[in-house]
C-alpha cells in the first residue's frame, strides 16, 4: 500500500520533470516513470519478503534497483567489472541522469566500461562505435562526444581523445547533460595530472560544478603549484573525502599535503643548463655542427628559442659566408665532384629542415625565435627563413584541411556526425596549433581561410542533418574567433547563427 | 625523455649514420684508406669482434653492422655524396661526447633523483577509474 503511494509520488515528481524537458532531440522519462510507478512498488514488496528470510526474491529485487538506478548502479558495478556491453544497455534507461543525450550517454557507458577491461577486445569498440551511427544516434550530443574520445582513448590515441573531449563542454547545455560535462572535466583532470601539466589541472575544476574528481585534483594542482588560495589541509580532506576512488586518489593528496607542510623545499626545478654547455669549437664548420648535434640531443623540453637562435647564428656563419662556398668547390674539384653548388643547398635545405622540425615538434612559438625575443640584436637569415618555413607548413595544414573539407561539402559527401565532429577537432586543433606557435598574424590569414569552410560545414549539419548542437557549437567557436579578430562581417554573420540556438 | 618526431629522428640519423663515422675515419681520408678500413671493419664484424660493434658519433654511441659498413663504402664512392657525407663529418666524434651534448639535469641521469611536487602523476587515469590498474 505505502509502496504504492510512494511510486505514484514517484512518478509524479518524473512527470514534472518531463515536462521541463522539451527540446529537440530530447527524450522525457517514460522508462523511468514505467519502473518508478509500476516496477518499486512490487520491489518493496520482494523487500519485505527478503527481510522475512526469503532469499529467493533476492534476484529480482536486485534487477528492480538495477532499473530504478541505472547510472548509479553502472558506475558503481557495471563499469569497475568492466562489462561495456550491459552497461550500455542498462544505461539506455538512464533518462534523468543522460537526459538531452541518452543514446550518448549509453554510449558512453559503454565505452568507459570497455577502457576497464584489461584486455579490450577490438569487437566491442566497434560495436560501441556502431551506437554512436545515425541508426542509433539521431543528434549527437555532449555525452556521444565524450564516448567518442573515451573510444580514441582505449584505442591508445590519448592526444585525439584529449582534443576531441575538450570539445564536450563547448555543446549546448541542452545537448550535454550536466554527468557528461563532469565526467569529461574528470578525464581531462586526470589526463593532465598524468602528464604533470598541473597548471591545466588547476584550471579544469574550478568548482564543484566541475565534476568531485576535478574539484579534487584542482585543489591538488594548487597546492602542488604553492598557489597563495590553495586550499588548506581541511579543505584537501574534505574534497578527498567526498571525491569518488579515494583509495586511488589518497597518494596524490599526500603529495600535496607535503607540500602544504614544507617537505618539498624545492618546488621550483632548478635552471636548466645554459643551452649549450660542451660546445668548444675550433671554427665555424665546428661550431655549427656541435650545436646542431647538441640542440637534436638535448631533452625535448630543454630546447629554448634561444637555442636555435644561437644554432641559427652559426648556421649563418657558414651558409652567408663566400668562404664556405670557396671551400666547398676547392673539395668538390679535389674529389672529382661535378658541382659544389648543389651540396651547398642541400646543405642549406638539411639545416632549414632539420630547424623547422624541431620548432614543430617542441612548439617553439615563432616570436622566440624573432629578435625581439632574444637576448642579442643580430639578425639571422637561416632562422628567418626557418620561420617562413614554420608558418608555410602551419598554413599548409590548415589550408589542407579546410580545403578537404570545402570538397567533401560541395559533393555532399556525409560523415557520420561522429566522424564530421573528429574531423573539424582535426582542423581546429591545426588552426590553434599554428595561432599557438605563429601568433596573430597566422591567425588572421587562417581565419580567412578556414572562415567560410567551416560556416558551410555548420550551416549544413545544422539545417539539413538534425545535428544542431554541432553546428551551434561551431557558430560560437567562429564567433569567438571573429571576435579576437575584431571581423565585423564575421561577427554579425556569427552573431545572428548563434542566436538560431539548438 | 619525450620521443623525438619521425623529422627529428632523420636529423639524428644524418649524424649518427654518417658514412665517415661508420668506418671510423676523418673527412680528408683517401679513397683506398675508405676501402681499407671498410675491408678491415667487415672482418671483425665477420668474427664478432667487441672493438667493431659500436662506433661513436656526435650525436651518441651507434653500433656498427655489416651492411652500414657495406652502404658507407658504396656512398663514399660517389664523389657528390661524400661531398655531402664530409660536410656533416667534420666534427670529431671523440671531441664532443655525447655525453657532454646531452648534459641536462635529470637526462641520461640512471641516479635515483629526488621526487619533485610537479612531478607527473603517471597513474592518475588508473587511481581515478579512467583506465584498468
Amino acid at each position: 500500500m505505502y509502496g504504492a503511494l510512494a511510486g505514484i509520488l514517484v512518478s509524479a515528481l518524473i512527470a514534472l520533470l518531463g515536462l521541463r524537458n522539451k527540446g529537440s532531440g530530447k527524450p522525457n522519462v517514460p522508462f523511468t516513470a514505467a519502473v518508478w510507478s509500476v516496477l518499486m512498488p512490487i520491489g518493496l514488496v520482494l523487500f519485505a519478503g527478503v527481510l522475512a528470510g526469503q532469499i529467493y526474491l533476492l534476484p529480482p529485487l536486485l534487477g528492480i534497483i538495477a532499473l530504478a538506478f541505472p547510472w548509479t548502479t553502472t558506475r558503481l558495478v557495471l563499469i569497475p567489472l568492466g562489462f561495456p556491453r550491459v552497461a550500455y544497455w542498462l544505461t539506455r534507461t538512464a533518462e534523468v541522469t543522460f537526459d538531452g543525450d541518452l543514446p550518448g550517454g549509453a554510449a558512453l557507458a559503454g565505452a568507459w566500461a570497455h577502457l576497464r577491461v584489461r584486455e579490450p577486445n577490438e569487437a566491442t569498440a566497434a560495436w560501441l562505435e556502431d551506437r554512436l551511427r545515425p541508426a542509433t544516434v539521431q543528434t549527437l550530443g555532449g555525452a556521444g562526444i565524450l564516448a567518442s574520445g573515451l573510444l580514441l582513448a582505449a584505442r591508445g590515441d590519448r592526444d585525439g581523445a584529449r582534443a576531441v573531449i575538450r570539445t564536450v563542454t563547448e555543446i549546448d547545455p541542452r545537448a550535454c547533460p550536466p554527468a557528461a560535462r563532469r565526467l569529461a572535466a574528470g578525464w581531462l583532470a586526470a589526463d593532465a595530472a598524468s602528464r604533470g601539466a598541473w597548471s591545466e589541472v588547476a584550471t579544469i575544476g574550478v568548482g564543484l560544478g566541475s565534476g568531485r574528481q576535478a574539484w579534487l585534483l584542482s585543489a591538488v594542482a594548487q597546492s602542488l603549484l604553492g598557489e597563495p588560495l590553495a586550499p588548506g589541509r581541511p579543505g584537501l580532506w574534505l574534497r578527498w573525502a567526498v571525491a569518488p576512488n579515494r583509495r586511488g586518489t589518497r597518494a596524490i593528496v599526500r603529495r600535496a599535503l607535503d607540500v602544504l607542510d614544507g617537505v618539498y623545499l624545492e618546488i621550483d626545478p632548478p635552471e636548466a643548463a645554459p643551452a649549450i654547455v660542451a660546445v668548444v669549437a675550433a671554427d665555424d664548420w665546428s661550431n655549427a655542427l656541435a650545436r646542431h648535434a647538441a640542440v637534436l640531443t638535448k631533452p625535448i623540453d630543454a630546447v629554448e628559442g634561444a637555442d636555435l637562435l644561437a644554432l641559427g647564428r652559426a648556421w649563418d656563419a657558414i651558409l652567408e659566408d663566400r668562404a664556405a662556398e670557396r671551400i666547398l668547390a676547392e673539395r668538390a674539384l679535389l674529389l672529382g665532384a661535378d658541382s659544389s653548388a648543389r651540396t651547398l643547398v642541400r646543405l642549406r635545405e638539411a639545416v632549414e629542415e632539420d630547424l623547422t622540425a624541431l620548432v614543430l615538434a617542441r612548439e617553439i612559438g615563432l616570436d622566440t625565435l624573432h629578435e625581439g625575443g632574444a637576448t642579442t640584436t643580430a639578425s639571422s637569415p637561416t632562422i628567418d627563413r626557418v620561420r617562413r618555413r614554420v608558418r608555410d607548413h602551419l598554413l599548409v595544414s590548415v589550408e589542407s584541411a579546410s580545403d578537404a573539407l570545402r570538397r567533401r561539402i560541395d559533393d555532399k559527401r556525409e560523415l557520420p556526425a561522429v566522424d564530421e565532429w573528429r574531423e573539424w577537432t582535426t582542423l581546429r586543433l591545426a588552426y590553434e596549433h599554428g595561432v599557438r606557435l605563429a601568433g596573430q598574424d597566422f591567425r588572421r590569414l587562417a581565419f580567412y581561410k578556414v572562415h567560410s569552410d567551416i560556416t558551410s560545414l555548420a550551416v549544413w549539419l545544422f539545417n539539413d542533418r538534425t545535428q544542431r548542437p554541432l553546428g551551434n557549437a561551431m557558430f560560437k567557436w567562429l564567433l569567438n574567433e571573429a571576435t579576437i579578430l575584431d571581423d565585423a562581417r564575421a561577427i554579425a554573420l556569427q552573431t545572428k547563427n548563434v542566436a538560431c540556438g539548438i | 625523455m619525450t620521443e623525438a618526431s619521425p623529422t627529428e629522428t632523420s636529423a639524428i640519423e644524418r649524424i649518427r649514420d654518417n658514412p665517415f663515422y661508420v668506418l671510423a675515419l676523418r673527412p680528408d681520408a683517401t679513397r683506398q684508406a675508405i676501402e681499407r678500413q671498410g675491408t678491415k671493419l667487415l672482418g671483425m664484424l665477420e668474427l664478432e669482434l667487441k672493438s667493431a660493434a659500436f662506433y661513436p658519433t656526435p650525436v651518441g654511441r651507434a653500433e656498427r653492422t655489416a651492411e652500414k659498413v657495406r652502404s658507407a663504402m658504396a656512398e663514399l664512392r660517389d664523389p657528390a655524396r661524400r661531398l655531402d657525407h664530409e660536410i656533416w663529418a667534420r666534427l670529431d666524434p671523440e671531441a664532443l661526447p655525447a655525453s657532454d651534448v646531452s648534459a641536462t639535469p635529470g637526462d641520461d641521469d640512471l641516479s635515483p633523483r629526488a621526487p619533485r611536487a610537479r612531478d607527473p602523476w603517471p597513474e592518475a587515469l588508473a587511481a581515478l577509474g579512467w583506465r584498468s590498474l
